[in-house]
């Protein structure tokens, strides 16, 4: 009874913690939330829906190998990011010193855990769950057996996102590229790409092999070295960004490729503000960096305007390898594509001058400009 | 030389310091007051880290917020976040490649800081965070050295090699703190910086 009741006021601290976390973290995203909810509230909810519908293709055994590939990493990509950026609040990390002096049993901090796991990871962390009881006998379970080991697989993705300090880049990233240009063809059954997958996924989370070479201490001479180890240190927005910018393309290529023309004017202006803004609200991370250290940075030789222009790099430089996607891979117009580098150039500097309250506006009018001319 | 004309410091409508002009003339200073004086503050504006309300500080004829005069000075105080994601060492060696000087080996081995190079800056002790500060501090020898609070939190060792160190530092050293050793010391010129919301000139 007293185990209970440690376990019931214990678990109301831990969700008020949860809660309050992910309060503090949405008005830091909330424009651009609110923005994309406005602009894309119906690719957000299809985005998951497909996320969702994906699984149908997952379970069956007879999909093409690539398609699995493609299909399932992308899954875990996006199961992954929603735990990852949920992390801190899951785990209550900026309380971790309090929670830690509560005379709780370390298995009852496990359990609370897993709970707020699977809140937070939801639909995406519970459907493989859920559908692994429409199984109805262990023959059934066996000849299927890839969809029980994809669905392990969601469960080690979701630990190893908050045990891990890394990106699980050679499970999530480097195997999947390699084995969907190794593979082509049905050279490679779903049970094994998936068992292989799962080999790695455990492997990773016991070594983290990406994280064992980063962490070997670079000598750092130039301040662009210590923004990238910032960046290293805490990855989730640039990582988010990239990931967004990422999706959006496919999107755009995936419209493209269905109704087998090249996009028009609009669609091809629209996606590159959308892009701008996605890209450009980046900035919101440099100000948070200066607001973070203003006595140290103000003690650097270099000038403010210096760093500024340099932190501005990473943003134009991801923006311009979009643009060139896009050019080449979509087949964009050339003077249209210029709107992307400008509106990330345009909405970061919105946003040192404006923060939140007017950063959205300029570009867009920069985009209204485009569309009429 | 450090010199303060008509310096005010405003946070909000709240003024921390007001109109205040001094020489620092001599060579070590130990500002003292009560907390929340503004005696941290007055220390970062020299140190050119904060930007004055209104006023100017110059040290030898410059201001001290520009590049070059920052190349002299050199400040340690809790108040400065230093970047947490960095271990000691990577702090110590962008430090003197920004200073143009050489790591400063023989410091950190009085300091007995050696161990905690390879540390993240968030990983360190309270004690260890000071060594630290200081090592920034006194890496390119400055000519006008700002301590705040030097010896909290130090250990023994470190405390007795510190002050002897101050004590005899060739350039300009200017110092809040209440230990005895300093407020005390017949060395120090004190400066009480007293009843800094309505006064508003040193009371020597």
């Amino acid at each position: 009874m007293q185990y209970f009741h440690f376990m019931k006021g214990y678990l109301q601290l831990r969700v008020k913690i949860y809660y309050h976390e992910l309060r503090q973290m949405l008005p830091a995203v909330g424009q651009l939330i609110a923005f994309l909810l406005s602009i894309l509230y119906l690719a957000i909810s299809a985005s998951i829906l497909t996320a969702l519908i994906s699984l149908s293709v997952i379970a069956d055994i007879n999909t093409p190998i690539e398609q699995r590939i493609i299909y399932q990493s992308v899954y875990l990509f996006l199961l992954y990011f929603l735990i990852r950026i949920q992390k801190n609040a899951i785990l209550g990390l900026n309380y971790q010193h309090y929670l830690a002096t509560l005379p709780i049993p370390v298995k009852l901090k496990h359990i609370n855990t897993v709970l707020l796991t699977i809140v937070a990871g939801n639909l995406l962390l519970l459907a493989p769950l859920f559908l692994l009881t429409f199984i109805p006998d262990w023959a059934t379970f066996i000849s299927q057996i890839h969809f029980p080991i994809f669905a392990l697989s969601t469960l080690i993705v979701a630990w190893l996102c908050l045990k891990n300090q890394s990106l699980p880049w050679l499970s999530l990233l480097f195997a999947p590229l390699v084995f969907l240009l190794g593979f082509k063809g049905n050279s490679l059954s779903a049970v094994g790409f998936n068992t292989s997958l799962l080999l790695l996924l455990v492997v990773e989370a016991y070594y983290e092999p990406v994280l064992f070479i980063s962490n070997k201490v670079l000598r750092v001479t130039y301040y662009f070295q210590i923004r990238w180890i910032a960046i290293k240190k805490d990855p989730a927005n640039a990582l988010i960004r990239i990931f967004c910018c990422g999706l959006f393309i496919g999107l755009v290529a995936y419209v493209q490729y269905k109704i087998g023309q090249v996009a028009n004017g609009y669609v091809q202006i629209l996606s590159c503000w959308v892009l701008a803004i996605i890209i450009g609200s980046y900035q919101f991370d440099n100000e948070e960096f200066y607001q973070h250290y203003p006595h140290y940075l103000s003690g650097l030789l270099n000038q403010f305007r210096t760093r500024y222009c340099l932190d501005i790099l990473p943003a134009m430089f991801i923006a311009l390898l979009s643009s060139v996607a896009m050019y080449y891979c979509l087949n964009f117009s050339l003077i249209i594509i210029t709107l992307l580098p400008f509106g990330v150039l345009i909405t970061m500097i919105c946003v040192s001058k404006f923060n939140r309250s007017f950063f959205i506006i300029p570009s867009l009018l920069y985009a209204l400009f485009m569309y009429i001319l | 030389m450090l010199i303060l004309s008509n310096v005010s410091k405003f946070y909000q409508k709240n003024a921390v310091l007001q109109d205040l002009t001094y020489q620092f003339d001599g060579q070590k200073y130990c500002i003292v007051g009560p907390n929340g004086c503004g005696k941290t503050t007055l220390l970062m504006l020299t140190a050119g880290l904060e930007t004055v309300s209104a006023g100017e500080i110059t040290f030898d004829g410059q201001l001290v917020h520009l590049a070059n005069t920052k190349r002299h000075l050199g400040i340690s105080s809790d108040k400065i976040v230093l970047p947490d994601f960095l271990t000691a060492q990577q702090l110590l060696e962008y430090h003197c490649s920004q200073h143009k000087c050489s790591y400063p080996t023989t410091l950190i081995e009085h300091l007995e800081f050696t161990v905690q190079l390879t540390t993240q800056v968030s990983a360190l002790s309270l004690g260890s965070l000071k060594k630290i500060s200081l090592l920034l501090a006194l890496a390119h020898q400055p000519k006008c050295l700002m301590l705040d609070e030097p010896t909290t939190g130090l250990d023994h060792n470190s405390r007795v090699w510190l002050l002897d160190y101050i004590q005899n530092y060739p350039g300009q050293i200017l110092v809040t703190s209440h230990e005895k050793c300093f407020t005390e010391n017949p060395n120090f010129q004190q400066i009480v910086l007293a009843e800094m919301n309505q006064c508003s000139t040193f009371i020597l």
